[in-house]
């Protein structure tokens, strides 16, 4: 299993009555609204005259029932609608939607297998508006049929742009043949036939459970002075009230895989890929750095091995991979888009016996040149305030946010030795799937 | 932050000084093109990968190894003909990208094996850009617009295709020198250091360049209703390209207002234009339709384009309310409200840039490469807080007629084209 390394940092006073302060790393501090357990995760960026705020209530896809894929996306959806507060103050465009149209700031949201996350980026001027609403859509959204009938068809909407690339496609076939059991065994997005079933009460269910402080983060980076930021933070949310229930929480444990699992699509497209999944550490760890650094060295830019050996040598177009950032183990995803006249058996073939025969010497210049590049682009990413909360976001939702501060040590501390026995793990048969995406057209 | 340009006989450098910056970011603008061909558009397809493959005595491993082992980054994309290389590294290992970037520009090798390897690379990447719905819509409402000699035009992806067949060694090496010879738009940010070693790396590099007059062709179309479609039976929905050229250039008076007009009907990115608030919110037809005014550049004209998408169930539906929009801006215009709020939403989106250096300089570079000093891009921003209502409902007036809008529609289209025809026609 993953280890999580935290640093541990001293309590100390929180400077405002009623917060407690928990921890500080990196730069960022995090407090906890006594009241009710809103946790807040604060950092000061002097002279840029913006903040950034974001909530991450933890809930996502992962915490869908089955039938239900997607309700999680669809309520994140029906976040930007008119509140109850709205409609007292006659704004039948949502507050969200008339704070972002009447001062320009950068709003939006989006939902993930563990997280559903809402942020908005403004001048300093505007933080009182933007904490209100996100307190007001904690506890106000209206859910009826007025208001779904339209979002439904938005989200079918962007269901089809997703599922009209063979790419998404072929994922959403590898997700559910790789977990058996598994709430990751689904798209975010859910199914089509799913989500043409919604109904306000399914939301108004699942809303209930999971939008309340205690399962909620609020993230304020940005150029406010923390005091004040605070004090706005408990004038707007410490009269909110947790329901009484718990949150719940599916407790699955995905069965023993004894094999390779594989599945095949068929479509008429002219293009044809070949998808090889393995699942991989949860976010934060060790092992998903050295999972990260294996997949760059396997794939990314034109000094990777199968750049080298695949694309230059005209077999495949291309390559493109993912790997969630999610608290559980989940599926990494390599796929290769063939070149004309290639067969997928012929590259299932090829690129198996490539990752068969990588050693430590083959790699360990190549890791240290993928070693230099993330920490060039993580510098770049902590360079403002949207970019920090979309990055600490991942790290709130995988259940320790302090990893954030580590992710440079864990980068460096990564061997190519490690990162050849993550290799020989993640690529053994009870760990792979594999799949075929055929177009049918010549 | 300290803004500055130099501009120099062959080259202009902006910068940005960020004290104690770690991060060191830079941009280049080039104008290479030449005159519009499937060949010429063929080379600049090549153009990145082939300079990135080897320079000086390094060999395409050896370079690319010694810009890795930095942690840095050189990208190149060529657009519209022209070349924008993007430097990025940390402002520690800076100056030893710049050698490396120098090296490239200077002395490029273009070694016949590595021509091979990416003609094979580049038609591969075409053959899988055939199902590309929302590029090759873009593409031939483009098409539309503009003749074949216009940079603005796109060849077909078999036109290309046999284009590439054709390149050879000398294609490259014409190309390159143009690339030296040509007026060279940088823009650098990062910590004192950072500037200043870019600035000199600039001076070196074009010191000894004559530079020449660009002598490419602008054609541009008078406005002509047309239909484009294009099916594409692998994807869902069906991506759409709206628009119509507009005759006049970014300095023309009425270039603001209707970047205004543009912003109320789509604003790109975000909720807050009509098209979002009516044709997705309200009716729920589509997750995504913006608006934009494109290929401003310098002195030429450019258009403006809506883009969108529709289930093939929805996409009459869909194209019906984005038409009553256009219609709508163009017989009642905008309201006094609505462009003092559109004002407030791009001073607010000045302040943003301020959040970040990357952001910052992007925003400066898109003036500097086209001209722009410090003090007429303050103008320009200036100018636009001062649009006045009558001019934007007078330019909705003289440009945005819904009779002349053209659409191009990519996927699978075909059994909706005889009533994508006679809606068109209904138009």
């Amino acid at each position: 299993m993953s280890k999580k390394i935290s640093p541990k940092t001293k309590s100390k006073q929180a400077p405002v009555p009623g917060f407690s302060h928990v921890q500080t790393a990196a730069g960022v501090t995090e407090y906890i609204l006594k009241k009710n357990g809103l946790r807040v995760l604060f950092q000061r960026r002097p002279d840029t005259g913006v903040v950034t705020t974001n909530i991450t209530y933890l809930v996502g896809a992962s915490d869908e029932a089955q039938g239900e894929s997607g309700i999680a996306h669809m309520l994140e959806h029906m976040l930007f609608k008119p509140t109850t507060f709205d409609l007292q103050n006659q704004i039948t465009a949502g507050g969200a939607m008339q704070f972002e149209r009447e001062t320009g700031c950068i709003l939006n949201a989006n939902t993930w297998k563990d997280r559903t996350t809402y942020y908005f980026s403004y001048p300093t001027q505007y933080i009182d508006q933007a904490l209100t609403l996100e307190a007001q859509r904690m506890t106000g959204v209206i859910l009826n049929d007025t208001e779904l009938t339209p979002e439904q068809g938005n989200v079918l909407s962007e269901f089809d742009m997703y599922n009209g690339d063979p790419h998404f496609a072929l994922a959403v076939q590898m997700v559910s043949t790789a977990f058996h059991s598994h709430p990751y065994g689904h798209e975010t997005i859910g199914y089509r036939e799913d989500i043409e079933q919604y109904t306000p009460a399914k939301l108004e269910r699942f809303y209930r459970n999971y939008y309340r402080p205690d399962n909620a983060v609020m993230m304020v980076i940005g150029d406010i002075d923390e005091k004040a930021a605070l004090l706005k933070i408990k004038t707007v949310f410490s009269d909110i009230k947790n329901p009484t229930t718990d949150v719940p929480r599916h407790s699955i444990k995905e069965p023993k895989q004894e094999g390779i699992r594989r599945v095949t699509i068929e479509r008429p497209s002219s293009t044809n890929i070949l998808s090889l999944g393995f699942k991989h550490a949860g976010f934060g760890s060790q092992e998903w750095v050295t999972t990260m650094i294996l997949i760059q060295a396997l794939t990314a830019g034109p000094e990777s091995i199968f750049e080298r050996k695949l694309v230059d040598t005209g077999l495949i177009s291309s390559i493109d991979t993912t790997q969630e950032p999610t608290k559980d183990p989940n599926l990494a995803l390599l796929n290769f888009t063939l070149a004309p006249g290639q067969t997928h058996a012929d590259i299932e073939k090829k690129i198996l016996s490539i990752l068969h025969d990588l050693t430590v010497s083959d790699i360990t210049k190549l890791i240290k040149k993928v070693k230099a590049g993330l920490v060039t682009d993580e510098l770049f990413a902590r360079t403002n305030s949207l970019q920090i909360t979309q990055e600490l976001t991942e790290y709130v939702a995988s259940g320790d946010w302090t990893a954030y501060a580590n992710t440079p040590t864990l980068l460096k501390n990564t061997t190519p030795k490690m990162v050849i026995d993550t290799l020989q793990q993640s690529f053994q048969p009870h760990n792979l799937t594999i799949g075929n995406f055929i177009g049918t057209l010549v | 932050m300290k803004y500055h340009i130099e501009t120099q006989t062959s080259h202009s450098t902006a910068s940005i000084t960020q004290s104690k910056s770690a991060i060191a970011k830079a941009v280049i603008t080039i104008d290479i093109h030449t005159e519009s061909s499937a060949l010429n558009q063929a080379r600049n397809i090549l153009l990145a990968d082939a300079l990135l493959s080897g320079a000086g005595t390094h060999s395409r491993a050896e370079f690319l190894e010694a810009v890795n082992l930095l942690g840095a980054s050189i990208d190149i994309d060529t657009h519209d003909g022209r070349c924008t290389i993007t430097l990025k590294s940390t402002s520690v290992t800076f100056p030893k990208l710049l050698r490396l970037f120098e090296t490239m520009i200077t002395n490029p090798t273009f070694a016949s094996a590595e021509i091979k390897r990416i003609k094979s690379i580049c038609i591969n990447q075409l053959h899988q850009a055939r199902e590309d719905s929302k590029a090759i819509a873009h593409e031939k409402l483009q098409n539309i617009f503009y003749g074949h000699n216009d940079r603005k035009y796109t060849y077909s992806i078999d036109e290309t295709v046999t284009a590439i067949e054709k390149i050879q060694k000398t294609h490259l090496t014409k190309l390159h020198k143009t690339l030296v010879h040509q007026f060279w738009y940088a823009t650098v940010g990062g910590d004192a250091k950072t500037v200043a070693e870019f600035s000199k790396t600039m001076k070196r590099i074009k010191q000894k360049t004559t530079v020449s007059k660009n002598t490419s062709v602008h054609q541009p179309l008078p406005p002509k209703p047309a239909l484009s479609l294009e099916n594409i039976s692998s994807r869902q929905n069906i991506d759409l390209s709206i628009g119509l050229p507009v005759p006049i250039t970014r300095e023309h008076p009425d270039y603001l207002p209707l970047v205004f007009a543009t912003a109320i009907l789509g604003k790109w990115g975000g909720f807050t234009g009509r098209l979002m608030s009516t044709v997705r919110e309200k009716e729920g037809l589509t997750y995504g339709i913006y608006a934009k005014l494109e290929g401003f550049v310098g002195d030429e004209q450019g258009h403006l384009r809506i883009m969108t998408f529709f289930s093939p169930q929805n996409t009459i539906t869909g194209l019906t309310s984005t038409f009553r929009e256009i219609s709508l801006l163009y017989n009642k215009g905008v309201s006094d409200a609505e462009l003092n709020k559109f004002k407030t939403i791009l001073n607010t989106q000045q302040i943003l840039l301020q959040d970040s250096l990357g952001r910052l300089l992007n925003d400066f570079h898109s003036y500097h490469f086209q001209g722009y000093s410090i003090k007429a891009m303050e103008e320009q921003k200036a100018a636009l807080t001062k649009v006045e209502l009558q001019a934007v409902n007078n330019a909705i007036q003289t440009y945005l007629d819904p009779g002349l809008f053209s659409v191009s529609a990519a996927g699978p289209v075909n059994s909706l084209k005889t009533e994508l025809k006679k809606w068109h026609q209904s138009v």
